[in-house]
């Protein structure tokens, strides 16, 4: 009764909720089962390899920057992954990936060590502009779609280039954006629809009834 | 049940309701679901909304032609992932199994 009574709390709390997909992803261990950090890091940061590098990738635009990026990045978690309680991992180690990326920036140009929203800026405009309209999609040959994304504002691109190319939940884009969820949420509803349109004016996909 | 147990959805359709008695319990209108349909998309949603958006789904032959159109969308831009680089992770793996065994990276 006591059990069923915790469970049914935990589900429908709104925190639970906003985090539905990475529950369901990964069962949340009540009791944590690993003494050692490295069995930690073995755990819950190595099998996220794939996607640091790849969102590393999308921050620096640069192979051997995007390596040394996330080099450092995973010292940062295995020194700090004795207070984490392995909840939510991508998410924690994908903060941890947005900070290391922001501090290396100070160091590299001071002058934006002042001005946090410059560097906020900066990732977000990257992200779009750069990785997603140009790069990739001029490799992969799709023009129609190339044009489309074209169309978008900066901060819409780059929400759908984290939450449709690389499959970020939206708590995770969130901390790799440092925005709230709401706004990812948003940006993902009005993204998509203006890029709907805008394949729709191209003859792609049918307009809206 | 106190209020936190309200999903945004039900607090939206019961505003609705309230306002307009005729709507069917239950069952989400075809705005409520426009406006959800993304978060659904991306399985974002609670449990009892993305219930009652498969509800609204079954029945409204409208809502389900933009579901697919949006998947179709979602599936061009999924075609879009780079592929890895595959030398430069192996590297990273092996110096986070460095890491790991707590000897320098």
């Amino acid at each position: 009764m006591m059990v069923a009574a915790t469970v049914t709390l935990i589900l429908h709390d709104p925190w639970t909720r906003t985090h539905a997909r990475a529950l369901a992803a990964r069962p949340v261990t009540a009791v944590d089962p690993f003494e050692d950090p490295g069995a930690r890091f073995r755990a819950w940061i190595m099998p996220e390899l794939g996607i640091l590098h790849a969102m590393a990738m999308r921050m620096t635009r640069d192979p051997v920057d995007a390596e040394d990026l996330v080099q450092d990045t995973l010292l940062r978690a295995y020194r700090g992954i004795m207070g984490f309680d392995g909840r939510y991992p991508r998410a924690w180690v994908l903060t941890i990936l947005r900070n290391t990326h922001i501090n290396r920036l100070r160091k590299k140009s001071p002058s934006l060590a002042f001005d946090p929203d410059a560097t906020f800026g900066r990732l977000a405009a990257d992200e779009g502009r750069d990785t997603v309209s140009e790069d990739a999609v001029a490799s992969l040959g799709d023009p129609v779609l190339r044009d489309a994304l074209g169309e978008l504002t900066d901060d819409h691109r780059a929400v759908l280039a984290l939450v449709d190319v690389d499959g970020l939940a939206y708590q995770e884009a969130a901390d790799l954006l440092g925005v709230p969820i709401g706004t990812i949420m948003s940006r993902v509803h009005r993204g998509r629809r203006a890029l709907r349109e805008a394949l729709a004016a191209r003859g792609v996909v049918r307009e809206e009834l | 049940m106190g209020w936190r147990d309200w999903t945004w959805l039900e607090g939206v359709a019961f505003l609705d309701r309230w306002r307009e008695p005729d709507i069917e319990p239950d069952i989400p209108t075809c705005e409520h679901v426009r406006e959800v349909l993304q978060a659904f998309l991306d399985g974002e949603l609670g449990a009892r909304d993305e219930e009652r958006v498969r509800a609204h789904l079954a029945l409204c032959e409208m809502c389900s032609i933009e579901e697919e159109v949006f998947l179709e969308v979602k599936a061009r831009l999924a075609a879009l992932r780079p592929a890895a680089d595959d030398a430069a992770l192996a590297r990273l793996q092996a110096s986070a199994d460095r890491l790991a065994r707590g000897e320098a990276p």
